[in-house]
C-alpha cells in the first residue's frame, strides 16, 4: 500500500477496512484489558485470602503441634521419674514401672484424639503389639531408622512422613520426635508421639477441601503436604529458596501460583499451590464472553459497515456513472430523492451541466450569428447586380460619348461581373474562374495596353476541376494595386498543376517584393479579400487547404493556392448547399 | 443388677446353634480408673431422641469403636464397606482389649466417646449405671431369644445388643502334643490331669519351652478354678466379692510351683505374652503349648496357624470349671448426636444377613436365628471347631454373671496384686491380705 490510502484506495475498502481495524483493535484492547486486569485482581484477592486463610490455618496447627510439643514434654518428665524410679527396683518392680509408664503414656492418646500412638525407644522391654497405642523400642533400632539424623543434632525434631505397622496395616504417620534425659543430663530415651497423617492434613485442610497444601519445618523439609504430591517434591529447592527470601508472598511459575506464609513465633511455613488455570478460569471465561461479544460486535459492526459504506458510496457511484457517460446528446438522470448533501452535491452537478449545455447552446449560436455575419458582410462588399447595372449604364454613355475605350474596359468590367454572379454555385469550374480573371486581366491591358502581358498556362484536364468561386481576383488585383504600383512594365504568369490529389494555382508577378512585414500591416481592403480567401477555402475544406505569399524568382510577388482536386460538385456536397443558401 | 443369664444362654447356645468369639485378653496393667460409681443421670432424655429411623439425607458419620484380634477388624471394617445407608460414614476405632475401657472412659470425659461402643459384660452395669448408654428398645429382637436379649438389660432396659456367646476353656499346641506324644488335654479333664500332663510334658519339652502360660493374674482363670471346687462364684448373690480364702490360697501356692518347675511361664516371659498377637502370644510362637481361651478366638487362632491347635475345657475340680459368657455388645452412646442412626446400625448389624455372611463368627454368632440359618451352610472348618467346642462346655457350663457396678476394673488391680506372686515379691497369704484391702475399696465405693 503505498501513499495515502485515504486518497488512493478506494472509498468503499477503506471504509470498510478503516472500520474494522477499529473496531478489531477496540475489542482487543477491552479483551486484553478485561483479561490482564481481571486475572491480576483474582490473583491479588486469591493471594490476600489465601494468606489469611493460611494464617488461620497456621494458628490452628500451631496450637495443635504446640499442644502435642508440650504434652511430650510433660510425657518426657514424667517418663524419666517414672524410669528412675524402676530402675534399680527388682524385676517385678520394672514390669510394674514398665506398665505404668505405658498405662500413662496410654492417657496421652486417650487424652488427645490427634494422637495416634507413642513409641518409646529406650532400654526398657522391647515389645511392639499392635493393637496397642504405646510401643517399646530397642535404642539400637532406633538409630537405624532414617529419621534418626534429624533428631541427632536436636533434642527434638518433626519428622516427615514415615509408615508404621498399626492394626489397620501399615499407615503414614508423621511424628514429633523428644529426647527424654534424666537428671544427670544424658539423653537415654527417645519418645515419638505419631499423628495419623490425615488426622494431621485435617489440621491444615481447609473446609473445601480443595487446596493443595505443603507443611514444611523450620529447616525447609517437607513434613506433609495434601494434594500435588509430584510437585511439592520435584519443587523442594525452588521452595526452600522462596520461604528464605520472604515469610510470605506469592509467586506464579508456570501453571502454579504459589501462596506461602511462615511465621516468625512458629517453625511451620505453609505454602499453597493452586492452579492458576484454575484461579484465572473465572476471568478468562469472561474474557471469552466479551470476546465472543466482541467478534460478534465486529460481525454486525462490519455488515453495518458494509451496508453503510454501500449506502453513502452508491451515490457517488452513481454520480461516477453519469458524469463517466456524459454527453449532450444523451441524459442519465440522477435520482431526486436525496435531500441530504449528495442531493446538493446532484442538484450543483445537474445545475453545472445544466450551465454546460446552455453554454454550448449560445456558443454554437454566436457562432452561428458571426459566420452569417461575416457571410453578410462579404456580400455587400461587393454586391455585383448595383456595380453590374451601373457599369452597363456608364458603358452606354461612354459609346454615345465616343468612347471606345472606356466602352470597352466598361464592358469587360460588366462581363467581369457577370461572371461573378451568373454561377449561383460557390465553386465552379477552374475554366469559367479562368474566364473570370480574364475579363480582369483585359481591363487592366486596355490602360497598361503593351506594357502589361500577361500569361495562363493551364493543363487541359485541369479546366475541369471545381474551385471556389472568385479566389484568384483578390490576388491579382493585389498585384495590380501594390505590385505594380508605379511600374512601367508589368508581367503576370498564372500556371496551374494537379497532382494526385491535389490542385496548385500559382500566381507569380514581376512587380515590387512583397513586404517583410505584410502579415503585420495589412491594409484593410486588401487585407480582407485575402483573408475572406483564406477563410473560405478552409470553411469548405478545412485548413489543410489554403493558400502562401512569397517571393518569386522573377523578382516579384508569387501566390500558390492549395485545393482539393475536386472532380464533380457532388464531392463537397454538404458544404455546397450550405454557401448557396446565402445566394 | 446379678441376673443369672445361663438358662438363656443354653437356649440359645443349644437352638442357634452358634459360635461366638468373645475376646478377652491379657488385661494391660494400667492404673486408669474409671469407676464413678455414683453418677444416675438418667438416660432417658438422650434416649427419646432416637425416636424413628433415620430417613433424612444429611450426611451422618458415626463413630464405632470396638476390640478385639486382626480378624475381626478386618471383618468388621469389611462389613462396614456394605453400609446400610448410603449417607452413613463410619470412623473406626479398634484395637485389642487392653486399654480399650481406658480409652473409652478418657473419651467419656472428653465428650467425645463413640457414638456405638462395644461393650463388655463387666461394664454394662456401670456405664448403664451411669445413664451413658441409650436406650435399645427399637431394636428388632423378634428372631432372639429372650433370656439372650435379657442378659443386656439393667433394670428391665435394653442398654447393650449381646451379639454372641462365648464358651471359656484351653488351647493347646496340637503339633508339639502329638511330637511328643503326650496325653492330649481333652473336654472333661481334671486338675489332676492338667498338673500331670504339665509334669509329663515339662519333662520332654527342656528348659526354654514351658508347657502352660500363666494366666494366673487373670482372675478369669482363679474364677474358673472357684467354680471348679464347688465353691460357687466370685461375687455373691447381693454382689459383694467371695472369694474363698482358703481356695485362693491354695491355688496360688500351686501355681507358684508350678512355676517354679518351669511348667508354668516365668514372670517375664509372662508380661510380654500378648495373647492372639502373631509374634507375642506364648503358645502362637511355640514358647508353651497351653493356655486358656474363649471358643470365639478359635477361627483367630486357626487363622494364624491352621490345623495346629487342639481344644479343651476348663479342668474339672468337683464341678466344671467353664462357662458361657455373652461375648459383648453394642451399646449406643446417650451423648451421640446420630442415636437414630446408630441405633439403625446396630439393629442392621444383629438382623442383616449379608452383614451377618461377611463377619462369620468373628465376633460370634449372630444372635437373629435367621441369619444363623443364613449364614450356616458357609460355616468354614475353623467355624465348626467353635461350635464344637462351645457344644462341648455347654452341657456342664457354670452361670455367668454380669460384674456387679462399680467393680469393671476390679481385675486390673487383682493382676498388680498376683502379678508380685509371679514376681516372687509376695506371698500368697500376704497377696491374699492385699487383694482384701483392694476389694474392700472397690466394695465401699460401689456403695456410695
Amino acid at each position: 500500500m503505498r501513499g495515502n490510502p485515504f486518497k488512493t484506495m478506494r472509498i468503499e475498502f477503506v471504509f470498510f477496512f478503516g472500520f474494522a481495524l477499529i473496531v478489531t483493535v477496540l475489542v482487543a484492547i477491552v479483551v486484553s484489558f478485561s483479561y490482564y486486569n481481571g486475572s491480576k485482581e483474582i490473583a491479588d484477592n486469591t493471594s490476600y485470602y489465601q494468606q489469611k486463610v493460611l494464617v488461620e490455618i497456621h494458628k490452628k496447627l500451631t496450637t495443635n503441634l504446640k499442644d502435642i510439643e508440650q504434652s511430650s514434654n510433660t510425657a518426657a518428665l514424667n517418663f524419666s521419674d517414672l524410669y528412675e524410679e524402676m530402675a534399680d527396683g527388682n524385676k517385678y518392680d520394672q514390669v510394674r514401672g514398665q506398665a505404668n509408664i505405658r498405662a500413662q503414656l496410654n492417657n496421652y492418646v486417650y487424652g488427645m484424639p490427634i494422637l495416634h500412638s507413642i513409641h518409646v525407644y529406650s532400654n526398657l522391654t522391647p515389645s511392639y503389639n499392635v493393637q496397642e497405642y504405646v510401643q517399646f523400642l530397642s535404642m539400637d533400632g532406633m538409630e537405624k531408622e532414617a529419621w534418626y539424623k534429624d533428631l541427632k543434632l536436636s533434642d527434638e525434631a518433626w519428622l516427615g512422613e514415615r509408615i508404621i505397622k498399626t492394626n489397620s496395616g501399615d499407615m503414614p504417620v508423621i511424628s514429633f520426635a523428644r529426647k527424654v534425659y534424666n537428671r544427670f543430663n544424658r539423653a537415654f530415651a527417645v519418645m515419638v508421639f505419631n499423628v495419623k497423617v490425615p488426622d494431621f492434613q485435617s489440621l491444615i485442610t481447609t473446609e473445601d477441601s480443595r487446596s493443595n497444601l505443603a507443611l514444611l519445618d523450620a529447616t525447609g523439609k517437607l513434613i506433609t503436604h495434601i494434594g500435588k504430591a509430584d510437585f511439592f517434591n520435584t519443587h523442594q529447592a525452588e521452595i526452600e529458596g522462596l520461604l528464605e527470601e520472604h515469610n510470605s508472598g506469592a509467586k506464579r511459575t508456570g501453571d502454579e501460583f504459589l501462596v506461602w506464609t511462615s511465621s516468625k513465633d512458629s517453625n511451620w511455613s505453609l505454602l499453597e499451590v493452586t492452579s492458576w488455570r484454575q484461579i484465572t478460569a473465572g476471568s478468562l471465561k469472561q474474557t471469552r464472553t466479551i470476546l465472543a461479544l466482541g467478534i460478534a460486535t465486529i460481525i454486525v459492526i462490519l455488515i453495518l459497515a458494509v451496508f453503510l459504506s454501500r449506502q453513502f458510496i452508491k451515490p457517488i457511484g452513481l454520480l461516477l456513472k453519469t458524469m463517466s457517460s456524459f454527453s449532450l446528446n444523451k441524459k442519465s438522470p440522477l435520482p431526486t430523492d436525496y435531500k441530504n448533501e449528495f442531493g446538493t452535491l446532484f442538484q450543483g452537478y445537474e445545475k453545472l451541466m445544466q450551465r454546460i449545455e446552455q453554454l454550448y447552446e449560445t456558443l454554437e449560436e454566436k457562432h452561428e450569428q458571426q459566420r452569417a455575419a461575416e457571410i453578410k458582410a462579404l456580400q455587400m462588399m461587393i454586391n455585383p447586380h448595383f456595380l453590374y447595372n451601373s457599369l452597363d449604364q456608364v458603358n452606354w454613355m461612354a459609346i454615345e460619348a465616343d468612347q471606345p475605350q472606356i466602352s470597352s474596359m466598361l464592358s469587360h468590367l460588366g462581363q467581369f461581373f457577370r461572371l461573378s454572379l451568373t454561377n449561383t454555385n460557390s465553386l465552379v469550374p477552374l475554366t469559367e474562374e479562368l474566364t473570370h480573371i480574364e475579363s480582369y486581366l483585359q481591363f487592366q491591358k486596355i490602360r497598361w495596353e503593351d506594357r502589361l502581358s500577361y500569361t495562363l498556362d493551364v493543363p487541359e484536364e485541369a479546366g475541369k476541376l471545381f474551385v471556389p468561386k472568385v479566389i484568384l481576383q483578390p490576388f491579382v488585383e493585389n498585384a495590380f494595386v501594390h505590385g505594380f504600383h508605379g511600374k512601367q512594365q508589368a508581367s503576370l504568369i498564372i500556371s496551374v498543376s494537379v497532382s494526385f490529389d491535389e490542385l496548385l494555382i500559382v500566381l507569380r508577378d514581376d512587380g515590387r517584393k512583397l513586404r517583410e512585414d505584410w502579415q503585420e500591416k495589412r491594409s484593410a481592403k486588401g487585407g480582407y479579400g485575402l483573408r475572406n480567401v483564406r477563410e473560405r477555402i478552409e470553411a469548405l475544406f478545412g485548413n489543410k487547404y489554403g493558400f502562401t505569399l512569397g517571393n518569386s524568382p522573377e523578382g516579384g510577388t508569387e501566390a500558390t493556392i492549395r485545393l482539393p482536386k475536386l472532380e464533380s460538385l457532388k464531392q463537397k456536397g454538404e458544404q455546397q448547399d450550405v454557401e448557396n443558401s446565402h445566394y | 443388677m446379678k441376673k443369672s443369664t445361663k438358662k438363656g444362654i443354653l437356649a440359645t447356645a443349644l437352638t442357634l446353634m452358634m459360635v461366638t468369639s468373645a475376646a478377652c485378653g491379657n488385661n494391660g496393667g494400667n492404673n486408669s480408673t474409671n469407676t464413678p460409681a455414683d453418677s444416675t443421670a438418667p438416660s432417658d432424655t438422650a434416649a427419646s431422641n432416637n425416636g424413628g429411623a433415620a430417613s433424612n439425607d444429611e450426611k451422618v458419620t458415626l463413630t464405632i469403636a470396638w476390640w478385639g484380634s486382626q480378624p475381626r477388624h478386618d471383618a468388621t471394617l469389611k462389613a462396614l464397606d456394605q453400609a446400610l445407608h448410603p449417607n452413613v460414614t463410619f470412623q473406626t476405632q479398634f484395637s485389642g482389649w487392653d486399654g480399650y475401657f481406658d480409652k473409652l472412659a478418657v473419651q467419656y470425659s472428653a465428650k467425645n466417646a463413640p457414638d456405638i461402643i462395644q461393650m463388655d459384660a463387666a461394664y454394662v452395669n456401670d456405664y448403664a449405671g451411669r445413664g451413658l448408654l441409650a436406650d435399645l428398645k427399637d431394636l428388632d429382637v423378634a428372631n432372639m431369644d429372650s433370656a439372650t436379649v435379657d442378659g443386656g438389660k439393667v433394670n428391665g432396659t435394653l442398654y447393650a445388643m449381646p451379639l454372641g456367646v462365648a464358651a471359656l476353656g484351653m488351647v493347646y499346641d496340637k503339633t508339639v502334643v502329638e511330637k511328643l506324644d503326650l496325653t492330649a488335654p481333652t473336654f472333661g479333664w481334671s486338675w489332676d490331669d492338667l498338673f500331670a500332663f504339665g509334669e509329663a510334658a515339662k519333662a520332654k519339652l527342656g528348659k526354654d519351652k514351658y508347657v502352660m502360660v500363666d494366666q494366673s493374674a487373670d482372675l478369669v482363670d482363679y474364677t474358673s478354678y472357684q467354680y471348679s471346687q464347688g465353691k460357687g462364684y466370685i461375687f455373691d448373690a447381693e454382689g459383694n466379692f467371695a472369694i474363698d480364702k482358703a481356695t485362693w490360697i491354695n491355688y496360688m501356692t500351686k501355681m507358684g510351683e508350678l512355676r517354679q518347675k518351669g511348667i508354668l511361664t516365668p514372670a517375664d516371659i509372662t508380661t510380654t505374652d500378648k495373647e492372639l498377637d502373631p509374634q507375642l502370644d506364648s503358645v502362637i510362637n511355640g514358647t508353651a503349648v497351653l493356655r486358656h481361651t474363649f471358643s470365639n478366638q478359635v477361627s483367630a487362632m486357626e487363622a494364624l496357624k491352621p490345623g495346629a491347635f487342639g481344644f479343651a475345657s476348663m479342668p474339672k475340680g468337683t464341678e466344671a470349671g467353664g462357662w458361657l459368657k455373652p461375648s459383648m455388645f453394642w451399646s449406643v452412646n446417650a451423648q451421640s448426636k446420630h442415636q437414630a442412626e446408630a441405633i439403625e446400625f446396630v439393629d442392621w448389624f444383629i438382623n442383616n444377613e449379608e452383614a451377618g455372611k461377611t463377619l462369620g463368627l468373628q465376633r460370634g454368632t449372630p444372635v437373629s436365628s435367621k441369619v444363623v440359618a443364613a449364614i450356616e451352610p458357609s460355616f468354614s472348618d475353623a467355624d465348626k471347631v467353635s461350635l464344637d467346642f462351645l457344644s462341648k462346655v455347654t452341657p456342664d457350663a457354670q452361670p455367668f454373671i454380669n460384674d456387679p457396678k462399680g467393680w469393671g476394673t476390679f481385675k486390673n488391680d487383682y493382676k498388680t496384686v498376683v502379678e508380685k506372686l509371679q514376681f516372687d515379691q509376695s506371698t500368697p497369704e500376704e497377696a491374699y491380705e492385699e487383694l482384701m484391702k483392694v476389694a474392700a475399696k472397690y466394695a465401699e465405693e460401689a456403695k456410695k
